[in-house]
């Protein structure tokens, strides 16, 4: 699948964008030019050389914030959606394996997660846990989660169920091997797609609990809390908001055009377009060289 | 049938499917027996059980009553651990009708024979592929294919690669679900070619098919089965010359011909009749 991935350009724009975001996450404390929680008398200051995005309300460099809260936004995201994945799609895939009883618990755990609203769950989670930002990724990792249950679940059952996996059984082949010869490559693709669009969610709910003052404890930096904060002083920065607006926006685009290009080149679908694409590419190579070549300037006019 | 002990018994099979009020008979007290090396045709019309009773001897689906033994072993006493353990051994072998979802569409050809060898493991991946191109050999695959996906090739390549993934373990059965009816008539009449030639002393083939024409070359027997009953068994050319069950006569009476489209409408109007009175 990765040859066919390389292949569409869509893959190379969210690929670029992600690894930026990547590395805001690894290096954005090491990289921010001064301390994010240091004040100073410039107040509300406008973009200068000193502070290429302003200052806040207490006067703190708003390019350090943002690099320093890159790391909390970025891998709470992944967070989320590692969580997400692990909590929702091996139950979604045993519930297919290990009988009708696990099959109905689990379903009825799901649509029970289904009906709990995202931040009344959030904030219960976290009164009950502790203010922190694990407890909170874990409280929306867990309400992902029937995502995953259902995508891996759905593809394991239209698997299970194809001749070549009966072929499969026919020769002696145990649950084990048919989940890891036959169901996990078919689906991880779908899986894939999926953790790519809860990583985005996830990116923004991580920004609306920041935001509440939950997860992250003020003053430490998130690109939520900044918003949060720009936004009580429309009136002097209008332009504040835009910074950690653009990041979290630029992010979630990245991640669902990730989720796309995975969708486009994973399965059948996937060869079958990318089939068609060289088939084009072909056709107008052959028009190009068969086009008459002019022999001297004007001879075609 | 000869004296000579059955590879194959099925004794008294029902086979029932759904629950409650849904629950409905899909197998009624099925017997017949096949030796080794004998060549069975299992006809009847679509919804008429064929499958599920192929489906019961290779143990998809449970039966309700009766016993299936093979060489003297009683298949429906098995737990699911000794069926795995029956079925790594690789006598019984099963090729599904339609070539193209019976082949995983990601795994190359290659891995998709070669998976019943893996699954019972003992062999080097050499061996295996060595035996795998021998195999692909035996039925007419060009070695070239190997690398190839299922959707990369031609139906009848396709079921061909199905044939050399069922034969790679050496069966003594080999039970063809309707083989040939996803295919075109030259790849028919190939693979039916094919079968015939792999038909010997070593192995028997069980034939299911609704059709009479595809199984009465390569058949030496054929078992009729009507609604989930055996209506009739006899040699391949009583069935065809002298059908004794009315639904056998009307099967033969339908089989398509180049000069017309079957017998007199007629006379299989009254066969019809005949068998709704039954």
């Amino acid at each position: 699948m990765l040859s066919r991935l390389v292949r569409l350009p869509s893959f190379w724009v969210a690929a670029v964008i992600l690894l930026l975001v990547l590395l805001l996450g690894v290096f954005g404390d090491v990289l921010a030019p001064s301390n994010p929680l240091k004040g100073s008398s410039e107040v509300l200051a406008a973009p200068s050389l000193a502070h290429p995005l302003g200052t806040d309300y207490l006067g703190r460099d708003v390019l350090s914030r943002i690099l320093a809260g890159s790391p909390v936004s970025v891998l709470g995201a992944i967070e989320v959606a590692g969580i997400a994945l692990v909590v929702g799609s091996i139950p979604g895939l045993l519930s297919v394996y290990l009988g009708r009883a696990f099959e109905w618990l689990t379903l009825r755990i799901i649509d029970t997660l289904i009906a709990l609203p995202f931040l009344v769950f959030a904030v219960a989670m976290t009164a009950l846990l502790g203010n922190g930002i694990n407890q909170a990724m874990l409280s929306v990792g867990i309400l992902l989660a029937p995502v995953f249950y259902r995508v891996a679940r759905a593809a394991a059952l239209q698997v299970s169920s194809s001749p070549y996996v009966e072929a499969a059984t026919l020769s002696g082949a145990s649950a084990s091997w048919v989940l890891r010869r036959h169901i996990l490559p078919k689906v991880l693709a779908p899986l894939g797609i999926s953790a790519a669009g809860a990583a985005g969610t996830g990116l923004v709910i991580v920004a609306s609990l920041t935001f509440l003052g939950i997860g992250v404890q003020p003053p430490a930096p998130t690109w939520g809390g900044i918003l949060a904060s720009d936004l009580g002083y429309l009136d002097y920065q209008p332009y504040a908001p835009v910074f950690p607006i653009v990041l979290i926006v630029l992010t979630v685009l990245a991640l669902n055009l990730l989720a796309d290009v995975l969708r486009d080149a994973s399965g059948q679908s996937g060869r079958v377009m990318l089939k068609k694409r060289a088939l084009r590419r072909a056709a107008k190579k052959r028009r190009r060289s068969s086009a008459p070549i002019p022999q001297r300037a004007g001879e075609l006019t | 049938m000869t004296d000579i002990a059955p590879l194959l018994s099925v004794e008294g099979v029902d086979v029932h499917y759904g629950r409650g009020a849904r629950r409905k008979q899909a197998i009624h007290a099925a017997d017949f027996a096949i030796a080794p090396g004998e060549v069975v045709g299992l006809i009847g019309e679509t919804g008429s059980g064929k499958s599920t009773l192929a489906r019961a001897i290779i143990g998809l689906v449970r039966p309700e009553a009766g016993r299936i033994a093979f060489h003297e072993e009683d298949l429906t006493a098995l737990t699911p651990a000794k069926w795995r353990a029956f079925r790594r051994t690789g006598v019984i072998q099963y090729v599904f009708q339609d070539p193209l979802r019976s082949l995983d569409p990601d795994m190359t050809l290659h891995d998709s024979v070669a998976e019943p060898l893996l699954i019972r493991g003992g062999l080097t991946r050499a061996q295996i592929t060595e035996k795998v191109r021998r195999q692909f050999g035996k039925v007419l695959l060009d070695e070239t294919l190997l690398s190839r996906l299922p959707g990369q090739v031609s139906g009848g390549q396709r079921q061909r690669a199905a044939i050399a993934r069922a034969l790679l373990t050496e069966p003594r059965l080999l039970i063809l679900d309707e083989p040939v009816s996803a295919l075109d008539s030259a790849n028919r009449v190939q693979i039916l070619e094919l079968l015939h030639a792999l038909a010997g002393p070593d192995v028997a083939l069980l034939f299911i098919s609704h059709d009479l024409g595809s199984v009465a070359g390569i058949t030496d027997r054929v078992i009729v089965l009507y609604r989930g009953r055996i209506v009739e068994v006899d040699r391949t050319d009583s069935i065809i010359n002298r059908p004794a069950h009315p639904y056998t006569k009307l099967l033969v009476g339908s089989a398509p011909t180049l000069t017309a489209g079957g017998s007199d409408r007629q006379w299989r109007d009254r066969l019809r009749a005949e068998l709704g009175a039954a």
